[in-house]
């Protein structure tokens, strides 16, 4: 009679043999198989299953006498430094390498700063800067003559500077206090 | 065994791996010797298990040991054990090799028949017995996907944890035991009926 205990260790009778089943099913499991010869006999084989796998398994693949030294060998060949390479250690990992590019890189990193700084003095005006003037008129100049009804086509603007002229202080832009009346502005208030 | 890995098993007491490592990353050239005369011989099973041919195991093996040493620096010691830090490297070959090769399944009966040793009892019983179990796991294992043949070499032929086999497989603790299972029941189904009534009464139950 396969009833529901024998369904229930059925399902978990794969678990038990490995050592895995909970304690409920590791006890519920021991009391059915002294009473049910065929969930024993399930248990029996499932059990031999796992001891054939657990002996046979581990000597598939044994390898042969001499065949670990020669694999040995040429891992030493892969890993020896190459003769135009010299100083490569295995696990330094070229630590080296990596120091000398990441210095290249620094240097082209900070090169083209230097550069540009050194543009920028040498391109500061030496000379003085060239003196204001103020235009108090300008003169269209075109092939016909200054003033003709052919200005529309103008080709030139003369501009007519005042050389009198002379720039006068900016005014204080942050001072915003009026100005202290003069003396005789006191007098007469 | 060559001289150099003889002698690297010489050292007495047997350092742990986070030690011969250090000795490596400080550049003492002895200390791999050490770890490949370790873990050579289970890489190479392993390897064996997985992949078809003997050719391409010696690669796997070499290429994983390669790799490993390259990248020793790159080893987390709080994240898994050395082992299955290589392990996982060389299962990562393997699958390669099932790529390339569009290899689905190792053929046992090379393996099988290579280097074992003679059966505990010279019994014509015995014997009949012994090839009666091979015959039933060779013809088991065919049967298998590569995933559920990874996860019972790694349980049954190298003995790792499931926890160490999910950080080799890469794949959440649950999965390594349900794939197990599920090919612990496979194994099962294929193998009844094939002669095991004379097994189980030779074989003795430990």
């Amino acid at each position: 009679m396969f009833g529901l205990t024998c369904r229930y260790v059925r399902a978990h009778l794969s678990a038990f043999v490995q050592g895995e089943a909970s304690l409920k099913a590791r006890r519920v499991i021991g009391r059915h198989l002294d009473q049910c010869p065929s969930c024993e006999a399930e248990y029996r084989r499932q059990r031999q299953t796992v001891m054939e796998l657990r002996r046979e398994l581990p000597r598939i693949g044994a390898p042969n006498p001499g065949q670990l030294d020669a694999i040995w060998l040429s891992i030493q060949r892969e890993l020896a430094p190459a003769p135009s390479r010299p100083g490569i250690v295995v696990g330094g990992v070229s630590s080296w390498r990596y120091a000398l590019m990441g210095l290249t890189m620094s240097l082209l990193l900070v090169l083209p700063l230097l550069t540009v700084e050194q543009t920028a003095r040498a391109a500061v005006p030496s000379q003085p800067a060239p003196p204001e003037v103020r235009v108090v008129g300008e003169h269209v100049v075109t092939p016909h003559g200054i003033g003709s009804p052919m200005h529309a086509a103008a080709t030139a603007v003369v501009l007519v500077t005042d050389t009198a002229w002379r720039p006068t202080p900016a005014p204080d832009l942050v001072h915003h206090a009026p100005p202290e009346p003069t003396l005789a502005q006191s007098r007469r208030s | 065994m060559s001289d150099e890995l003889r002698h690297a098993n010489q050292n007495m007491p047997e350092p742990r791996d986070a030690e011969i490592i250090a000795r490596c990353l400080r550049g003492d050239q002895q200390g791999y010797a050490l770890l490949y005369s370790r873990y050579a011989d289970g890489l190479y099973r392993l390897a064996a298990s997985l992949v078809p041919t003997v050719e391409d195991a010696e690669d796997v093996v070499q290429e994983s040991f390669v790799y490993a040493f390259r990248n020793l620096a790159r080893y987390d010691a709080e994240r898994s054990a050395f082992k299955s830090w290589l392990y996982m490297i060389a299962v990562s070959r393997c699958r390669n090799v099932y790529r390339r090769k569009q290899f689905t399944l190792v053929d046992p009966s090379a393996l099988l028949h290579l280097n074992i040793p003679a059966p505990d009892s010279e019994t014509p019983e015995a014997m009949l017995a012994q090839r009666s179990a091979r015959d039933s796991i060779q013809k088991a294992l065919q049967s298998l996907s590569p995933a559920l043949r990874e996860a019972l070499v790694l349980r049954y032929g190298h003995g790792l944890t499931y926890r160490e086999m999910a950080d080799v497989l890469g794949c959440p603790q649950k999965t390594a035991e349900s794939r197990v299972r599920l090919a612990h029941n496979r194994l099962r189904n294929v193998m009844q009926g094939q002669g095991r009534a004379l097994l189980e009464e030779l074989v003795q139950l430990g």
